[in-house]
C-alpha cells in the first residue's frame, strides 16, 4: 500500500442539511391531523353513545308511560270484573234461576285424603309507579322548523 | 412539491370536513325528518313537575274477591290559559277584530266532544277573577297559565271554589280522538286545533264493587282536600288525600294508603331511569271474611230486622279456633257507592235511649250494650271454673233473689221452683245466677271478668270501642251490682268483645284474638300472613267442655228454635232491657256454635228493639230461628259435614 496515496485525514467536515419545508409542513400538519381526528374520533364516539343512552332512554320513558296506563287500565278493569262477579248479582241470579240454597245434609260429602286447601284467587300486588300521561304544550315548543314552516304557510292555528 | 403539498392539504381538509358534515347532518336529521325519538320529546318538556301517585292498596275476601279497588278518572287543564283569558277580554271590550278563539269556544268545544256540561259563563267568570287578581298581586307581571276545568263556580264563605270536573275513562278517550293523539273507530286521525291546549290527568278513585257488602267491616276512604296547600290557585282542590274513614280502611290506613305527590320530574333522557319506582306503593290486604258467608248473613240479618220489626240488627260468625272473623253484618249497612246515605245508616245504628242524636258505623264493634242473658253463659263458666258450684248443683227458684239490699226477679217474676245449673241455664233464670254470682263473690267473680277481657277492648284490628265493668271500688260499684252483672245487667259490651269472651266455652277454653285480616300483601309480593293468637285462657279446658255440654243439653230440652237438623249445636238466648229502662223495648240476642264436639263457627245475633207484639221481644223468638237458618249454610259453605257423616267418615280407615 503505498502511503502517500493514503488520504491524510483531515478536519471532520461538518455538513448541514436543512429539512424540506414540506417536509415540516407535512408533518406538522399530520401531527395536527393526529390530534384532531382523534379529538373528532372521541367527540364522535361521546356524541354517539350520548345519543344512543338519550334514545334509549326516552324509550324507556315511552315504556314507563305505557306500562302505566296499562297498569291503570288493568286496576279499573279488576273493578268492573269484580262488580260483574259480585256475590249479590250470583245470589240474585241463582234465585231468579230457582235454584235454592243447599241443605247440608242433602250433600254429598267426600273425604280425600291429602287435600290441599284451596288458595285464594289473587292477582297480585300492584307494585308499580303510576304516573299520569300527557304533558301537552303549545306546538311552538315542540314542531320542527319544517313543521312550523308547514303550519305558518297553512294558516297557523293554536299559538 | 407544490401540487403535492396542495392535495394533501385538500385530503386533511376533507377529513376534517367528515365529522363536521355528519354533526350538521345529524343536526338537520333531527330537526328536519321525523323520528320516534322526538316524537318522545313531545311528551316529555322540561323541565316539569309530575303529579305520581300509585292507588291505594285493594281489600280482598278471604277467596280473592275484591272488595274495594281502583278505578281512574281525569283532570282536565287548559294550558296556555292566559291567550284564552286574553280572547275573552278582548270580545268583551268589543274590538273589531274578532280574537282567535276564546275561553268559552274551547269550553264549548270541549262540551260538544265529551259530553259533560258546564256552567260556561259562570267557570269563565271565576277564571278571569282569579286571573285579575293575579295580575293585581304581582304588578301585571304574572298571569294565570294554567287552567283547571270545573264543572261550576260557586262561592263559599266568601271564597269562589270550583265544583271539580272528573271525566270517565270514555269521555277522556273521546277527548283524546279530537286532539289527534288517538285514531277514531275508523283508524282515522283528526285534529281539533281548539282543543289542542287541553290536557288530561289521570287520578285513582276508590270503588266498592260489592256496594254495601261488608262495609261496616272494609269501611270507606275519603276523598279530602282540606290541607293547607290543597287548593290550586283558581280554587280547585290539587291534591285529594284518601283517608279511611272507618272499618279496615280506617284502621290500615297507612298501610293502604298510596303515595300521590308531585314531584321533580327530570326528563334528560340519559337519566330517565332516576324517575322509575320512586314512590313507595302500597299493601294489599286479605280479609278473613268470606264474601258468601257474609251474602248469607246479610240477608238473614235483614229478614230477621224486618220480621222482628226492629229497628236494626248485627250478625257476627267468627272461628272459635282461629279467632277469624268471617262474616260481619250490620242492618241497616251502609251503601259504599252511595256516600250520601251514610248520615242516615249511622245516626239509625247509633240512635239509643240515652244517645238519640248518636252516630255509629258498626254495631259489632262500635255499639256496646246490656247483653242481657248471653252474659250469663261467663258467670257460669266462672262458676264452673272456680268449683262454686257443679252442673248437679240445684238451686231452689222462688222467683225472687235478695241481695245486696235489692230484689232480683225473673221474667215476669216466675219461680221455677227446684233447678239444676243445667235447668238454670236453659230457663235462663235470672236469681239462680245472681245467686252463682254471690257464691263466687266479688273478688272471683270480677277476677274472672276481667280474663274474660269484659270491659276491655278486644284488639280488634278495626276501629273499636269498649264496653264498660264497674269494679268493687269504683263509685257506682254496690253489692247489688254483682247480683245483675250476673245476669248481664250494668254490663255493657259490644257484640264482638261477648262473642270472643263466649268462643272459649267452644275453644277448650282459650279465647283467641279476633281479627279480619287473614294477609298483609306487601308491594314485592311478600305475603305476610296474621296468625291466629290466644288471648287467654279464662277457664280450662275440662270446664269448657261441661259447659258446653249443659248448653248443647239446653237447648234440646228445651226444642229451641235454634237447634240445627243434622247438627248438635250450644247456645243461649238473651232478652236484654235497654237502660234507662223507660220503656218495655229489648235487645234480643242468641249466641251459638257447632258442631259441639268440634266448634268451627261462633255465631251471635243481636237484635234491637224487635216489637212486643207475639212475643217478638224475646231473643228465643227473634234472634234464636236466626241462627237456624244461618249455621246450616255456614257449615255448607265452610264444608262441614252434618255430625253422623263426620262420624261415619272418621269412622272410615
Amino acid at each position: 500500500m503505498n502511503p502517500a496515496r493514503t488520504p491524510r485525514p483531515g478536519p471532520a467536515r461538518v455538513r448541514a442539511y436543512r429539512e424540506a419545508p414540506w417536509r415540516m409542513q407535512t408533518r406538522a400538519l399530520a401531527i395536527g391531523l393526529v390530534a384532531v381526528l382523534g379529538t373528532a374520533a372521541t367527540l364522535s364516539l361521546f356524541i354517539f353513545t350520548g345519543a344512543q343512552a338519550a334514545e334509549a332512554g326516552l324509550q324507556v320513558q315511552r315504556l314507563i308511560g305505557e306500562r302505566d296506563t296499562l297498569l291503570r287500565r288493568i286496576e279499573a278493569q279488576q273493578v268492573n270484573l269484580a262488580q260483574l262477579n259480585s256475590v249479590t248479582w250470583y245470589f240474585d241470579k241463582a234465585r231468579e234461576l230457582g235454584f235454592e240454597p243447599v241443605d247440608p245434609r242433602e250433600m254429598t260429602f267426600v273425604q280425600v285424603p291429602a287435600s290441599i286447601e284451596a288458595t285464594p284467587s289473587y292477582l297480585g300486588p300492584s307494585r308499580i309507579l303510576y304516573v299520569d300521561e300527557g304533558i301537552s304544550l303549545a306546538p311552538a315548543y315542540r314542531e320542527t322548523l319544517l313543521e312550523w314552516v308547514v303550519r305558518a304557510l297553512r294558516g297557523g292555528g293554536q299559538p | 412539491m407544490t401540487t403535492a403539498l396542495g392535495t394533501r392539504v385538500k385530503i386533511a381538509g376533507a377529513v376534517l370536513l367528515v365529522p363536521l358534515a355528519a354533526s350538521v347532518l345529524q343536526l338537520a336529521r333531527f330537526q328536519i325528518w321525523p323520528s320516534q325519538a322526538r316524537e318522545a320529546l313531545y311528551t316529555s318538556p322540561y323541565p316539569i313537575t309530575r303529579h305520581i301517585e300509585t292507588p291505594r292498596g285493594r281489600i280482598f275476601d278471604r277467596n280473592g274477591g275484591l272488595l274495594a279497588g281502583n278505578l281512574s278518572h281525569f283532570r282536565v287543564y287548559l294550558d296556555n290559559c292566559q291567550t284564552y283569558l286574553w280572547a275573552q277580554e278582548t270580545l268583551a271590550a268589543g274590538n273589531e277584530e274578532p280574537p282567535p278563539v276564546t275561553l268559552a269556544r274551547v269550553l264549548a268545544e270541549f262540551m260538544q266532544t265529551t259530553g259533560v256540561t258546564i256552567n260556561i259563563p259562570g267557570v269563565t267568570q271565576s277564571l278571569q277573577q282569579l286571573d285579575q287578581t293575579l295580575r293585581e298581586q304581582t304588578q301585571g307581571r304574572q298571569r294565570l297559565r294554567t287552567c283547571t276545568l270545573a264543572v261550576d263556580a260557586v262561592e263559599v264563605a266568601g271564597q269562589v271554589q270550583a265544583i271539580p270536573l272528573w271525566l270517565e275513562e270514555g269521555q277522556e278517550t273521546r277527548l283524546r280522538i279530537a286532539q289527534g293523539e288517538l285514531p277514531d273507530a275508523n283508524g282515522a286521525y283528526h285534529y281539533n286545533s281548539i282543543l289542542g291546549d287541553l290536557r288530561t290527568e289521570a287520578w285513582f278513585a276508590r270503588d266498592y264493587p260489592e256496594a254495601s257488602l261488608a262495609s261496616e267491616v272494609v269501611g270507606y276512604s275519603r276523598q279530602s282536600g282540606d290541607r293547607a296547600g290543597d287548593r290550586g290557585e283558581n280554587g280547585v282542590v290539587r291534591f285529594y288525600l284518601e283517608t279511611g274513614d272507618w272499618g279496615v280502611e280506617s284502621y290500615y290506613n297507612d298501610i293502604l294508603q298510596g303515595a300521590r305527590e308531585d314531584i321533580l320530574w327530570t326528563v334528560v333522557p340519559v337519566e330517565i331511569t332516576r324517575n322509575m319506582d320512586r314512590a313507595q306503593p302500597p299493601a294489599d290486604l286479605l280479609l278473613t271474611i268470606d264474601r258468601e258467608i257474609q251474602a248469607e248473613a246479610e240477608a238473614i240479618l235483614r229478614e230477621g230486622v224486618e220480621a222482628g220489626e226492629a229497628s236494626r240488627g248485627s250478625i257476627l260468625v267468627i272461628a272459635p279456633h282461629t279467632g277469624e272473623i268471617l262474616a260481619m253484618a250490620d242492618y241497616p249497612a251502609a251503601d259504599l257507592t252511595r256516600p250520601e246515605g251514610f248520615e242516615e245508616v249511622f245516626h239509625t245504628k247509633g240512635r239509643l235511649p240515652n244517645d238519640p242524636q248518636g252516630q255509629v258505623t258498626s254495631l259489632n264493634v262500635g255499639a256496646p250494650y246490656e247483653p242481657g242473658s248471653i252474659f250469663k253463659v261467663l258467670t257460669m263458666a266462672a262458676a264452673l271454673d272456680s268449683a262454686t258450684v257443679t252442673p248437679d248443683t240445684i238451686f231452689v227458684d222462688e222467683g225472687y233473689f235478695e241481695y245486696g239490699g235489692v230484689v232480683v226477679h225473673n221474667w215476669r217474676s216466675r219461680p221455677f221452683g227446684v233447678q239444676d245449673m243445667t235447668g238454670c241455664m236453659q230457663n235462663s233464670i235470672n236469681t239462680c245466677l245472681a245467686w252463682v254470682a254471690s257464691r263466687l263473690g266479688p273478688q272471683l267473680y270480677y277476677d274472672y271478668m276481667d280474663r274474660f277481657w269484659i270491659g276491655r277492648a278486644s284488639g280488634v284490628d278495626l276501629p273499636e270501642r269498649s264496653g264498660d265493668l264497674r269494679r268493687p271500688g269504683d263509685l257506682d260499684w254496690t253489692d247489688s251490682t254483682l247480683a245483675t252483672n250476673a245476669f248481664g245487667q250494668g254490663v255493657s259490651v259490644t257484640p264482638l268483645q261477648i262473642a270472643v269472651a263466649i268462643s272459649a266455652v267452644a275453644n277448650e277454653g282459650v279465647m283467641m284474638a279476633p281479627h279480619v285480616v287473614r294477609s298483609i300483601v306487601r308491594p314485592n309480593g311478600v305475603v305476610q300472613p296474621v296468625r291466629p293468637v290466644a288471648l287467654s285462657q279464662p277457664i280450662s279446658a275440662r270446664t269448657a267442655s261441661t259447659l258446653n255440654e249443659m248448653l248443647a243439653r239446653s237447648l234440646e230440652v228445651e226444642q229451641s228454635a235454634a237447634l240445627v237438623p243434622g247438627y248438635r249445636v250450644a247456645g243461649k238466648t238473651g232478652t236484654a232491657d235497654i237502660p234507662p229502662y223507660i220503656n218495655t223495648k229489648t235487645v234480643a240476642s242468641f249466641v251459638g256454635w257447632g258442631p259441639v264436639d268440634d266448634p268451627q263457627i261462633l255465631i251471635l245475633i243481636r237484635i234491637d228493639e224487635p216489637t212486643s207484639e207475639g212475643d217478638r221481644q224475646f231473643g228465643s223468638i227473634t234472634a234464636a230461628p236466626l241462627f237456624a237458618k244461618l249455621a246450616p249454610r255456614v257449615f255448607a259453605i265452610l264444608g262441614i259435614p252434618p255430625d253422623q257423616v263426620r262420624q261415619q267418615l272418621a269412622a272410615t280407615p
